[in-house]
């Protein structure tokens, strides 16, 4: 079954932010091998061209390389993928700090909001 | 490819007329064992069962033929007008090679269903000895008229045969051409193939008139007077005349189902 | 060189303009959608392309040549109809393609049958409309063409048998030959789409690549075929 992709955005650059995902959370292992092209594209139900287009994106930021005949690897240079991982992050909260904006919650309420969801999840794991 | 095509149509069509030939032959020898049974022991019911035998065998020999030609009009309308045509003429073949296929098969279809109604003709009435009779028969008819008419034998038969094969090739191109026509259009396909079939044969039959008097105005001497030489010149021309009629009204034929199929193909 | 070349490209039928000077590259490695209402050319040009009907005016080009049995030879088409002889059984069918197009893979065309579970001893005339669209699209599938001509693929499908055939354009992938998927279901075939024509009422309306349809519009090729070709007035 193909991966559910949004409709707005194109697919490869939904694509590098999954993948870089991957390798950020250690699915896809420093030095590890990348599934190839077709592999990818059949698996996610997309165009092995668009999946050829995430892939050059990701070696452009340095996150993957290519090895002649053995395919697309993972960097080995644990730097670049805390800096990514890093970069994914202030992503992820930018976007939550948006959304409750959004929603009217000013920033002081937000921290608040977080230090009790925290608190009750500690006090709901000792229980 | 034209190989491949003849294989396929062969293919396509043997398992309807093996089936039928297999009928005839089967009537045929049924036929001639109750004859046998009758001659010994003459009864009410066997002559009935005999006669039965007899009549589905004289129709099985008509109904052959006609089995041939409607086969090959189905064959071709089939084929190439219904969706099947998306398949055939995407093929890497061209259109004289899908036609041709299937002249060259029908052909053979028809010259073996004569030769198997023959067969089976053989098969009801034969006699020993009938064999060499007929054999002998024929040689010296063959001989008589060498001699007596300076009559080319083999000259003749070879006139036949190709009068014989070009006649059905034209046969089959009168029924491919207006399929095709009438496939041209949009709408109403069958009926407008039909009426231009008896458009062609209407126009045929003009030609085949005029044609006709052009010949007899051709040789004016004969008549009851004229002498034998004349006569078996006359028939030799009168068969190539009409083997070269046929071959041009063919050639026409084939031309316009060749450009119907090609330039005006209209599958829905 | 493009695999598909149309210049100027026009077809009438009768009074009636089907296409009105179509001017489209097609390079060999893309997957392309043509989209458009009924009625818009698609079939037309699919025809055209396959020399089953003859422009008008103007030029349709395969490899550089006009239609013609060399260019059949690298064209795999799968029609909207049921182009299959009915007497056939599947192993006759597959001895068919074998016999008549060199491409043809029987081994991969094997194996695609067993993975649908197609009952070979079947005759064409004995399956199930789904089973005989399966079966030409196996026979389709199995050639190593240059131009796939894939008219409506998914229409007549379960979403199973779908998701399947999309699975097989992608792994039949070849950065050599070029697929062109005309049809209606435009969401479920997006994701493999490289490029997408809109036709409509014989004119290119757009033509575009998939990604810059969502970077520049913001919205999906389906949303966007909507929009354009929105049925009623506001």
């Amino acid at each position: 079954m193909a991966w559910n992709f949004r409709d707005n955005l194109p697919i490869y650059s939904q694509l590098v932010d999954h993948l870089k995902r991957s390798v950020v959370s250690g699915e896809y292992t420093p030095g590890g091998k990348l599934p190839s092209v077709r592999e990818l594209a059949a698996d996610a139900g997309i165009n092995p061209n668009t999946v050829q287009r995430a892939f050059g994106e990701l070696e452009r930021e340095g996150l993957i390389y290519t090895q002649r005949t053995s395919g697309k690897f993972v960097t080995e240079d644990t730097n670049k993928i805390e800096s990514a991982k890093q970069e994914l992050a202030s992503s992820e909260i930018r976007h939550f700090l948006f959304s409750m904006q959004s929603l009217g919650f000013a920033r002081d309420m937000v921290l608040t909001m977080l230090e009790n969801t925290q608190e009750g999840e500690e006090a709901h794991a000792n229980s | 490819m034209l190989g491949k095509l003849m294989k396929h149509e062969f293919r396509a069509t043997a398992r309807l007329m093996l089936p039928l030939y297999l009928v005839i032959v089967a009537l045929a020898a049924f036929t001639r064992v109750t004859n046998w049974v009758l001659e010994k022991n003459d009864n009410g019911i066997l002559s009935l069962i005999n006669g039965l035998f007899i009549f589905l065998f004289i129709v099985s020999l008509f109904a052959s033929v006609i089995f041939a030609v409607v086969m090959m009009i189905y064959r071709f309308y089939k084929n190439l007008m219904t969706d099947q045509g998306y398949l055939m003429f995407t093929l890497p073949a061209n259109i004289h090679e899908l036609l041709w296929s299937k002249l060259f098969v029908s052909v053979i279809w028809f010259i073996g269903t004569v030769l198997v109604d023959i067969l089976a003709g053989f098969i009801v009435t034969y006699e020993s000895g009938m064999a060499a009779n007929l054999f002998n028969g024929f040689r010296d008819l063959f001989s008589q008229l060498s001699t007596y008419y300076a009559l080319n034998g083999t000259a003749f038969v070879l006139e036949a045969i190709l009068a014989f094969l070009v006649t059905m090739l034209v046969g089959c191109l009168c029924f491919y051409a207006p399929i095709s026509i009438g496939h041209s259009f949009a709408n109403h396909k069958t009926l407008l193939s039909v009426v231009f079939f008896f458009v062609i044969q209407f126009v045929l039959r003009i030609l085949n008139i005029f044609g006709f008097a052009s010949l007899a105005q051709s040789f004016p001497e004969t008549g009851p007077s004229a002498v034998p030489t004349q006569i078996v010149t006359l028939v030799h021309s009168a068969a190539w005349g009409y083997i070269a009629y046929e071959l041009i009204l063919g050639g026409i034929l084939y031309f316009i189902t060749w450009l119907m199929l090609r330039r005006h193909l209209n599958l829905q | 060189m493009p695999i598909l070349e149309c210049r100027n490209l026009t077809k009438n039928y009768g009074t009636v303009c089907a296409l009105d000077g179509i001017n489209l590259s097609i390079e060999p490695g893309r997957i392309v959608g043509l989209l458009g209402p009924n009625g818009s050319g698609k079939t037309t040009l699919i025809k055209l392309a396959n020399g089953l009907l003859q422009p008008t005016s103007g030029e349709i080009l395969i490899g550089g040549e006009a239609p013609s049995p060399k260019t059949h030879a690298i064209v795999s088409y799968l029609p909207e109809r049921i182009a299959l002889i009915d007497w056939m059984n599947v192993k006759q069918q597959l001895d068919f393609f074998q016999d008549f197009y060199p491409d043809f893979q029987r081994e991969a065309a094997e194996q695609m049958l067993s993975h649908l579970s197609i009952p070979t001893a079947q005759t064409v005339k004995q399956m199930s409309k789904g089973t005989r669209e399966k079966m030409q699209l196996i026979l389709v599938m199995s050639r190593k063409a240059g131009l796939y001509l894939l008219d409506e693929p998914i229409g007549g499908v379960d979403p199973a048998t779908r998701d399947y055939i999309l699975h097989t354009i992608i792994s039949n992938y070849n950065p050599e030959a070029a697929v062109i998927i005309s049809t209606h279901l435009i969401a479920d075939v997006e994701n493999i789409l490289d490029d997408v024509i809109f036709l409509n009422r014989g004119k290119i309306a757009l033509q575009s690549s998939v990604d810059e349809i969502r970077e520049k519009q913001g919205k999906s090729v389906d949303a966007l075929f909507r929009e354009v070709f929105k049925c009623w007035e506001n």
